[in-house]
C-alpha cells in the first residue's frame, strides 16, 4: 500500500506537484498517468527519499522509505534517471547492487532469468537498446523479491513484443498480491497494462478510477454529416446539445442521443449523409481530463 | 561492511580501474623521484633516505583526486540514484565511500613509499640505512595523503560534479594558493594557515616550520574533516537529480 497525503513539491518559484493525495492498492496495477512535466518523477522521487517534500508525505506500508529497515527487500524501483556505468556489464551492475543489500549473487542470476537477460549479461551496458536498459531496471527492481514495485516509464523504448512481456509480467507480480505502481505518459499503454489509473496534471490531481471506470466514464457522442449541417448545428444548440463543427459539413454532437439527432433532422427536413454513435476512447478521455493537452 | 565491498567491487567492476591505480603508483614514483632530483640540485638535500620518501609526498595530489572521484564518480553516471534507493541512509553511503577512498589511499601511498624504498636499497645497498625520523617522517606522508583523500571526498561531494570538484581542486592548489602564498607571506604570515601549506608542513623532513608539525598537521586535518562533514551535509540535504 502507497499512500501520497497532501504532497506538495516546490522547485523555487515553479510547484512540481501541488496538494497531491492518492492510494495505490495492493495486489493491482496502477497507472499513473500525466503529460510530460505533470509531476510523475517529482511524485516517485520523493516516495523513494531521493527528494524532499515541501510539504506532505508519500509513504510505503505507513512508512518513509527512508524509515525502511531494508529497502531492497519492501520497495523495488526503476526511475528515469535510474542510470549505469557504461562500462559495466549488466551482471555486474546487478552485482555492485546486490553486494550493497546483502543479497547472495545466485539472486543475480535469478532476476536475469526472469528479464531474459541472462544471454547480454556480460556484455557492457554501453551497447544495450533501451529495451534492454529497461530489463535491467527492472531486474534491479526485483532484486529483493519486493512487495512493493514502482517503476517510472518502464515501458519506454520497448517493442510492442515487449510491452506485452512487461503487462505479462506486471499482472503475474500483482497476482502474487504485490503493489505494482507504474507511471506512463502515455494511456494506451495504461489501458493494456493497468487495473487502475490515478490521472494528474501540472502537479495536481485529477481523477484516480479502474481503468474499466473510466472507459465506462468514457462520453459517447453522435456524429452527423449533412449539407445543411449550419442550420442542424443551430436547431441542435436550441435543445440543449453541445454542438462542435468541423470540416466537410461534419458535426459532433453531444448531449444528444442519435435518435434524437435524427428526430430533428427528420422534423426540418435536414438531409442525413451519415449518423454515427461514437465512443470516446480512452485516450481522448485522458485529454479531456488533462484539458486536451497531448500527451507526448 | 556490505556497502564497502559494494564500493570496491564498483571500482573493480569498471574497466581500466585497476590499470589506472597502477599508472597513478608510478607516476607517483616518478614524478616524485623527479621532483625529488630537482630540489636535490638546488641544494635541498638532507639526507637521501628523506629524499626517498619525499618522493611518496607527491601521493597527496593524486589521493585528492582519488578521493574526489570516490562521490562524484557515482554522481556523473546517474548511478547515486541507486546507490542511494539500496541505502537512503545517505550518511552510510559516504562513510563507505570514505573508508573505500581510505583504503585505495593507504594501499597507493604504502606501495609508493616500498617501491622507492626498494628500488633504493637496491641501488645504494649498505649505505641506506632508515633511522627512527625517517620512518615518522614515511608515516605523516602517509597520514598527508589519507587526510587528502579525505578532504578531496568532502569537495566531490559538497560540488557532486565530477569536473567542477576536479578543476575546483586543481586551481585552488596550482593557481590561487601559488598567488596567495606570495600575497600572504607579506600579510602576517597568513599563507601558512592554507590548506596547501600546512599540510606541506606537516609532511615536511628536516626542520621544523613557522606553525610546527602537530599544529600543522591539525590545521590540515581541520580543513580534510571540514570539508568532509560540510560535504556530507550536502550530499544529505539535496535532492537527487
Amino acid at each position: 500500500m502507497i499512500e501520497v497525503d497532501r504532497l506538495t513539491k516546490r522547485f523555487g518559484k515553479t510547484v512540481a506537484v501541488e496538494d497531491l493525495s492518492f492510494r495505490v492498492a495492493p495486489a493491482r496495477v496502477t497507472g499513473f498517468l500525466g503529460p510530460n512535466g505533470a509531476g510523475k518523477t517529482t511524485t516517485l522521487k520523493v516516495m523513494l527519499g531521493l527528494t524532499r517534500p515541501s510539504a506532505g508525505s508519500a509513504a510505503i506500508g505507513g512508512r518513509l522509505y527512508r524509515d525502511l529497515d531494508d529497502p531492497i527487500r519492501k520497495v523495488g524501483a526503476v526511475l528515469e534517471t535510474s542510470n549505469y556505468h557504461p562500462g559495466r556489464s549488466g551482471r555486474n551492475h546487478l552485482r555492485v547492487l546486490a553486494a550493497a543489500a546483502g543479497l547472495p549473487r545466485s539472486r543475480v542470476e535469478e532476476v536475469l532469468e526472469l528479464v531474459a537477460m541472462k544471454d547480454s549479461a556480460k556484455r557492457r551496458v554501453k551497447g544495450y537498446s533501451l529495451g534492454m536498459r529497461q530489463r535491467l531496471g527492472l531486474a534491479a527492481a526485483l532484486l529483493g523479491d519486493p512487495e512493493v514495485l514502482v517503476l517510472d516509464e518502464p515501458a519506454n523504448g520497448l517493442d510492442p513484443a515487449g510491452i506485452r512481456w512487461l503487462r505479462d509480467l506486471l499482472r503475474s507480480l500483482a497476482d502474487q498480491g504485490r503493489t505494482v505502481l507504474v507511471s506512463s505518459h502515455l494511456l494506451a499503454e495504461m489501458e493494456q497494462i493497468a487495473d487502475d489509473v490515478v490521472v494528474i496534471h501540472r502537479g495536481k490531481f485529477v481523477a484516480q478510477a479502474s481503468t474499466a471506470e473510466l472507459a465506462a466514464r468514457a462520453t459517447t457522442r453522435v456524429r452527423v454529416r449533412s449539407p445543411q449541417s449550419e442550420r442542424l448545428g443551430e436547431l441542435l444548440v436550441g435543445r440543449g446539445a453541445t454542438v462542435e463543427a468541423t470540416d466537410g459539413g461534419v458535426l459532433a454532437v453531444r448531449e444528444a442521443s442519435p435518435e434524437q439527432v435524427g428526430e430533428v433532422a427528420a422534423a426540418n427536413a435536414i438531409v442525413l449523409h451519415e449518423l454515427v454513435s461514437e465512443t470516446a476512447t480512452l485516450e481522448e478521455t485522458f485529454l479531456e481530463l488533462t484539458g486536451g493537452e497531448t500527451t507526448s | 561492511m556490505k556497502l564497502v565491498y559494494a564500493e570496491l567491487l564498483k571500482i573493480r567492476t569498471a574497466p581500466w580501474t585497476t590499470l589506472i591505480l597502477v599508472f597513478a603508483l608510478l607516476a607517483i614514483v616518478g614524478l616524485g623521484a623527479a621532483g625529488t632530483s630537482n630540489d636535490a640540485n638546488s641544494g635541498f638535500v638532507i639526507s637521501p633516505e628523506s629524499d626517498i620518501i619525499n618522493i611518496a609526498g607527491i601521493a597527496t595530489i593524486f589521493t585528492l583526486i582519488l578521493g574526489i572521484l570516490a562521490v562524484t564518480w557515482d554522481y556523473r553516471h546517474g548511478t547515486i540514484t541507486q546507490t542511494f534507493l539500496v541505502s537512503p541512509r545517505r550518511e552510510r553511503v559516504i562513510v563507505a565511500k570514505l573508508v573505500t577512498a581510505l583504503v585505495l589511499a593507504a594501499l597507493l601511498t604504502g606501495l609508493a613509499l616500498a617501491l622507492a624504498l626498494g628500488i633504493a636499497e637496491v641501488w645504494l645497498g649498505d649505505g641506506f640505512q632508515l633511522t627512527r625520523d625517517n620512518w615518522n617522517h614515511a608515516g605523516r606522508i602517509l597520514v598527508a595523503t589519507l587526510l587528502w583523500a579525505v578532504l578531496g571526498l568532502g569537495l566531490g561531494a559538497t560540488l557532486q560534479t565530477q569536473v567542477g570538484a576536479l578543476i575546483s581542486a586543481i586551481v585552488w592548489f596550482l593557481v590561487v594558493e601559488f598567488v596567495l602564498v606570495g600575497l600572504g607571506s607579506k600579510i602576517w604570515d597568513l599563507d601558512q594557515y592554507l590548506p596547501g601549506e600546512a599540510l606541506r608542513e606537516f609532511a615536511s623532513s628536516g626542520d621544523q616550520g613557522r606553525l610546527g608539525r602537530t599544529t600543522a598537521g591539525l590545521l590540515a586535518a581541520a580543513y580534510a574533516f571540514g570539508f568532509a562533514a560540510l560535504g556530507t551535509l550536502f550530499a544529505l540535504r539535496r535532492d537527487v537529480n
